[in-house]
């Protein structure tokens, strides 16, 4: 069974994704609400993989991703980015930058899991 | 003569009577004589050749000479000198014939005595003088006749020469004369000369023309008919100035611009110039006047026209540079000298390459030959550049949209305008939009995601079995489009508020009702936040919308109940100042960085995003309540310290009565 840390600061797309996960591919879905809450629990559950959203405040996404790079503990984790803001030249940067896979939002809660097996190869 | 001897040729051949005459001279004791006697004709001649005698005696017969003849011979050698004839008794018609060819007297030969002789001598020779002095005289006389004459003649001809020369000048003064009086009278200028007394004594065709009286109507009359009233007494000042100025006989005034009267009363603007000239001792003003009232029309016109190109030069919000063929500038309007950070008269004359756009927008440079501008300079296409940069006097650089079109003249290019704006703000509008655009869109799809994926699981059928995620899902779908509603309000809300669609409907409102009605309105949610509202109030009247103030007021008071713990205080005041009402919310919460005093009035710029979704916000509640502030000519801040709490203030202006009908009227 995977496990993966869900990091978005919205509480209820927080909830819909787990439920998703959860319900669609049987994973264990872990949460956090922001970019720092993210990176401890990534440290300390060592997900399977990482759904990380990128319009967070505080901390965005690109940069809780950088680092989960620089932290050795953290830098294996695949990490698929999860955003309403998906343009091309965006998708190419992420890419550049090292994440796995970039999911648009509104996504579907019935092909997420798929998606991100896909993605990570699984 | 009688000094000196007489001197006697005597041509005789007879001895004896040469010494008879010789014995007879000498008894004549008082006057003394030299006598040369000669016997023929040939001697005689031959020494009146070398010598000059006083008298001769001549008998006529001769050995070599006879009668007459021999007179003649000696007469015709020495016409001057006087002969005295030696005649016998029976040659009487010889005698007068000698005596008309000119012999001075005769003596008969045998009658003769010494004082006879002596007398006829001396008459001889006194008559001949005397003839001489005669003949020398009218010799004279005639010469000087004849002289007198001749420079008669002279004067004549010199005269017939000054007669002629008279004539030529006298007709060519007449041709002159038409000449310049056909120039009087076709010339469009009004001539007019006046006397002394300044009583009209010339007026031609174009005066006529120019002032409406027939030539008949104005001689003789004062000059002031033509002038107007008001200007009459400043000319005489003028002429009588211009009488007492000395010097040259022929003077032209200045040229000035001066007031003529018509006819008919009209007055109208001329330029004139008076000249005096003196004619036979009196003196002659003569003016020359023009009619400029057109020139002058057509001067203001090109000056209000010349006003206007200025006018719009300067008014205009581009820069405008006008650049000539050798790419100097030939015009720049202030805008383009402000934006490029020089003075105008710095850039005139200047070379374009000075704000060339040598940079491309993406901060690499152009060879000036590849710069588009530049090419546009040389072949004269209207060239628009969109997305380029100048430069400005101090080396920075700005982005600008221009465009270049040649100027033509008569179909030959001279040169190009270059209208350009600096597009930072625009570009920066842009970028806002842009960004508001991304945040509105992020806004908009994060309950839309919420929502689409709880219903997707929801009709799945996968959480049948699972009611109670059932409805998790199902609540989660429901808040989210409460918040999509809300927000898609706001939206909506803010933007027709800012850009002036929504009318304030304005009226007469009481502070204390406002305030009253407000806290009944949040009550409920205080109680259900266990936080306490207190108020205070002032009984100043208002002219505002006051749904729209109750909006403003409920949105604060909502923000401090979010943001105040349970137990806390809110607290709503209005204070009296001087034209307006200071309202003021206070709350016990958390407070708020210094750095977002100003930003949260923003749309999407709460203190933490997360805000919006905990506190059901939608990032748009303090736009809102600034744009209505702002409607009713208000102002809106806050003051905070961080974990003490904020307050919100905003100011609304008095109702002032006098200034109502206005407000209707606005409305």
């Amino acid at each position: 069974m995977k496990r993966i840390l869900v990091i978005d600061n919205e509480p209820y797309i927080q909830e819909v994704t787990q439920i998703s996960l959860e319900t669609v591919a049987r994973w264990e879905v872990l949460t956090a609400g922001s970019g720092k809450e993210g990176l401890v629990v990534a440290e300390r559950e060592q997900p399977d993989a990482i759904l990380l959203d990128v319009m967070m405040p505080d901390m965005d996404g690109p940069t809780t991703f950088q680092q989960l790079q620089n932290n050795p503990m953290t830098c294996r984790i695949p990490v698929i980015l999860l955003t309403a803001k998906v343009q091309d030249s965006d998708r190419q940067r992420y890419k550049e930058m090292g994440m796995t896979a970039t999911i648009a939002k509104p996504f579907d809660p019935l092909q997420l899991a798929s998606q991100i097996t896909e993605a990570l190869g699984w | 003569m009688e000094d000196r001897p007489i001197t006697i040729l005597l041509v005789e051949d007879n001895p004896r009577d040469v010494r008879l005459l010789r014995e007879l001279l000498k008894e004549v004791s008082d006057t003394q004589f030299l006598l040369t006697s000669v016997e023929r004709l040939d001697r005689a001649l031959a020494y009146l050749a070398k010598k000059q005698v006083d008298v001769i005696l001549l008998d006529l017969s001769l050995p070599d000479s006879q009668g007459l003849e021999t007179f003649t011979k000696i007469h015709d050698h020495a016409s001057a000198t006087p002969i005295v004839v030696l005649t016998g008794l029976d040659h009487e018609t010889l005698t007068h014939q000698v005596m008309q060819a000119g012999a001075q007297d005769y003596l008969v030969k045998g009658q003769v005595h010494g004082a006879l002789l002596m007398r006829s001598m001396r008459y001889a020779i006194e008559r001949k003088r005397t003839e001489e002095d005669l003949r020398r005289a009218k010799d004279e006389l005639e010469l000087r006749v004849a002289e007198r004459t001749a420079e008669l003649i002279s004067i004549n001809s010199q005269l017939q020469l000054e007669l002629e020369e008279r004539k030529q000048i006298e007709e060519s003064l007449r041709i002159s004369q038409a000449r310049f009086a056909g120039i009087l009278e076709i010339a469009d200028d009004a001539i007019i000369s006046v006397d002394t007394h300044q009583r009209i004594t010339l007026f031609n065709q174009g005066a006529e023309k120019i002032f409406g009286y027939a030539t008949q109507e104005v001689l003789g009359q004062p000059l002031d008919l033509l002038l107007p009233d008001r200007v009459t007494k400043a000319h005489h000042q003028h002429v009588v100035d211009f009488t007492q100025t000395s010097g040259k006989a022929r003077k032209m005034g200045d040229r000035q611009e001066i007031f003529g009267r018509r006819k008919d009363g009209a007055e109208f603007p001329a330029e004139a110039s008076i000249s005096r000239l003196n004619v036979g001792g009196e003196e002659v003003f003569t003016t020359i006047l023009r009619d400029i009232s057109d020139r002058q029309q057509a001067e203001k016109a090109l000056e209000q026209l010349s006003r206007q190109n200025e006018l719009i030069l300067h008014s205009v919000g581009e820069g405008l540079c006008g650049v000539d063929l050798r790419g100097k500038t030939s015009f720049i309007n202030p805008v383009a000298a402000k934006l490029l950070g020089y003075s105008v008269e710095e850039l005139l004359g200047q070379s374009i390459e000075v704000l060339l756009p040598l940079h491309k927008a993406d901060g690499t440079t152009y060879a000036l030959e590849a710069s588009p501008l530049y090419a546009a300079l040389r072949k004269g296409l209207v060239h628009q550049g969109m997305d380029e940069i100048f430069q400005r006097k101090n080396g920075s650089i700005f982005p600008v949209e221009y465009i270049c079109t040649p100027i033509r003249e008569q179909g030959a290019i001279v040169g190009v305008v270059i209208a350009f704006k600096d597009i930072t703000e625009r570009q920066m509008v842009e970028r806002m939009k842009d960004e508001f655009v991304s945040v509105v869109s992020h806004e908009l799809r994060t309950p839309l995601t919420s929502i689409h994926g709880a219903l997707r699981m929801l009709s799945s059928g996968l959480l049948d079995n699972q009611p109670a995620k059932g409805k998790r899902l199902l609540d989660i779908a429901v808040d989210s489009t409460d918040r999509l509603v809300r927000l898609t309000n706001d939206i909506l809300d803010v933007q027709r508020i800012e850009s002036g669609k929504v009318t304030m409907k304005k009226k007469v409102c009481y502070v204390a009702d406002l305030i009253t009605q407000a806290i009944d309105v949040m009550q409920a949610m205080a109680d259900k936040a266990g936080v306490t509202l207190a108020m205070g109030s002032v009984s100043a009247r208002l002219w505002v919308d006051s749904d729209r103030i109750m909006q403003t007021l409920t949105n604060l008071l909502s923000n401090a109940i979010k943001f105040s713990p349970p137990g806390a205080r809110v607290w709503l005041k209005a204070q009296e100042q001087e034209k307006y009402v200071l309202f003021q919310v206070k709350d016990q919460g958390r407070g708020i960085p210094s750095d977002k005093l100003e930003s949260i009035f923003e749309r999407f710029q709460q203190v933490d995003t997360s805000d919006a979704r905990n506190h059901e916000g939608t990032g748009l509640g303090l736009a809102i309540c600034r744009s209505i502030v702002q409607q009713h000519d208000g102002q809106i801040w806050v003051e905070s310290a961080l974990g003490e709490g904020s307050t919100f203030f905003f100011t609304l202006p008095l109702y002032q009565p006098e200034a109502r009908h206005e407000a209707h009227s606005g409305n």
